[in-house]
């Protein structure tokens, strides 16, 4: 089954920019897609159209559902992490932001205090429900952030730069942490290594169109392509050209 | 771990306090308040009674002074906004108070005024600190939402908690990228670039609320923030509480002589 499938997507903002150009994308179910380019390519333009929040000309399906038609399915389908935790968790306790989404949904009591602690403990900050975010490292709010989303069941996770702002031994946790999600993943990144590690499939966005679409080694072994586009290949990938 | 940081009672705080009903200590702070705020400030025998009563309960829950303290000092802005009028406004016949030190005379309403705002002011900063520091902040939003205070207000407030810390954070990054790039002499180039500095802060602020908007879209917000309730339970010193403050006020407000 797929989990996304995009078809000629484009977006224009309120002000005129075009951020997203007929953009087509499939990800399949269980897989983990990379989405990466430059600054200003489109790719949190296009996280946004996953569940909605943005909808532009052309389709969005998650799960085999057009989003503009059920909103609510999407929403529950797609878990989105935005790119500043301070953004994602906007409740006074950690507890509160990780039962924000259950709620939401209106599961019952029990059912969002287990899923709430399911979700800490699997993200490695167990008992944290009563700390407040403000007072949480940039690591421990990332894996939080995580957290809000694993605890309403999405299958597909939408992250958006996730490892921004860590430290190596955060982001090389953070890595092994999404490894260990069994959920569809799309990680929108600058980082090509830990696509490289992750990502079964790498998308490469510029202004707002999709320039290649392949196999992880295939994309990021093409330095000369990366170069262009304002990124670097993983040097594990790339052949280093001799003087 | 201080009670600004995990939204529960402050630490050293007397431990039947922390364990009162969050509804109660509400209720309790706000009919303080109400009494106290609604009494005319020329009967200052009653606000001796009330400073006396908070006091008490200040040092029956233990509350660290300097915590109140810090607390006390935010009262002061808004005294000295009161205070430059007072001395300014012209003393007229028969409403003019000699000044016994600086030998000025000022209008005897203003001074009322002045003291008033101050009294006033200082024992409602105080009542709530004193609730802060036995409820806990989190634990007042859910009074507040389980005695049915509209969910909007609420919000309104758990969103102030959140974000003040983060917008001060903000600032403070400003501040010091201004200072690292030498700070202008002139009190004028000053003032522009607080204004600047404001209104960049502002954007940002703007800018990310319409984030925050779409993080808590995408995770199926549809106009309620829903907070699940912690058991509160009534106990018998809740009971003793709520009694005894009612008693209090009521030999406040019947038994002290009008002045």
């Amino acid at each position: 089954m797929l989990a996304v499938e995009i078809d000629n997507l484009s977006y224009t903002y309120p002000d005129g920019s075009r951020a997203l150009r007929g953009v087509s994308l499939r990800v399949e179910e269980g897989r983990t897609m990379g989405l990466v380019g430059p600054n200003g390519a489109g790719k949190s333009t296009l996280m946004l159209h996953l569940n909605g929040i943005l909808s532009g000309d052309g389709s969005v399906q998650v799960l085999a559902k057009p989003v503009g038609a059920d909103l609510d399915h999407a929403r529950r389908a797609v878990g989105l992490v935005f790119q500043n935790p301070d953004d994602q968790l906007f409740m006074p306790t950690v507890f509160d932001d990780v039962a924000f989404g259950p709620l939401n949904l209106g599961w019952p009591e029990e059912k969002v205090r287990a899923k709430v602690s399911a979700a800490l403990a699997a993200v490695g900050v167990a008992g944290f429900e009563s700390r407040s975010p403000h007072h949480l490292s940039i690591g421990e709010k990332k894996r939080v952030a995580i957290a809000t989303v694993l605890a309403m069941d999405c299958r597909i996770l939408a992250l958006d730069e996730p490892a921004t702002g860590l430290d190596p031994r955060g982001r090389r946790e953070l890595i092994e942490l999404l490894r260990g999600l069994e959920a569809t993943k799309i990680i929108a990144t600058h980082d090509l290594s830990m696509v490289l590690e992750l990502c079964e499939r790498v998308v490469l966005l510029n202004e707002g169109e999709v320039v290649i679409e392949g196999e992880t080694h295939e994309v990021l072994g093409q330095n000369d392509l990366l170069l262009s586009y304002g990124l670097e290949g993983p040097r594990d990938v790339v052949r280093v050209p001799r003087e | 771990m201080t009670a600004s940081e995990t939204g529960d009672a402050l630490a050293g705080v007397q431990p039947t306090a922390a364990q009162l009903d969050a509804r109660v200590t509400l209720l309790c702070a706000a009919a303080f308040v109400v009494c106290e705020v609604a009494t005319p400030i020329e009967q200052w025998p009653r606000f001796v009674a009330y400073a006396l009563l908070i006091a008490i309960g200040i040092l029956a829950c233990r509350v660290p002074i300097g915590w109140l303290a810090k607390r006390a000092a935010l009262m002061a802005p808004f005294v000295v906004a009161v205070a430059v009028p007072v001395f300014l406004a012209p003393a007229t016949e028969g409403d003019s108070l000699l000044l016994p030190i600086v030998g000025a005379s000022v209008s005897r309403a203003a001074v009322l005024l002045l003291a008033s705002v101050a009294v006033k002011g200082m024992l409602s900063v105080m009542t709530i600190s004193l609730l802060i520091a036995v409820t806990g902040f989190q634990r007042m939003l859910r009074a507040l939402q389980s005695l049915r205070v509209p969910r909007l207000f609420v919000t309104l407030m758990s969103f102030m908690w959140r974000y003040v810390g983060v917008l001060a954070d903000e600032a403070a990054r400003m501040m010091r990228a201004r200072d690292s790039r030498g700070r202008p002499r002139e009190l004028t180039r000053r003032a522009r670039v607080a204004g600047h500095m404001a209104g960049s802060l502002f954007i940002r602020s703007y800018e990310r609320a319409e984030r925050v908007g779409q993080a808590m879209v995408a995770r199926g917000y549809d106009g309620t923030v829903r907070l699940l309730l912690s058991a509160e339970r009534l106990r018998a010193a809740d009971l003793v509480l709520a009694g005894g403050l009612v008693a209090a006020l009521a030999a406040i407000i019947l038994l002290v002589p009008n002045v």
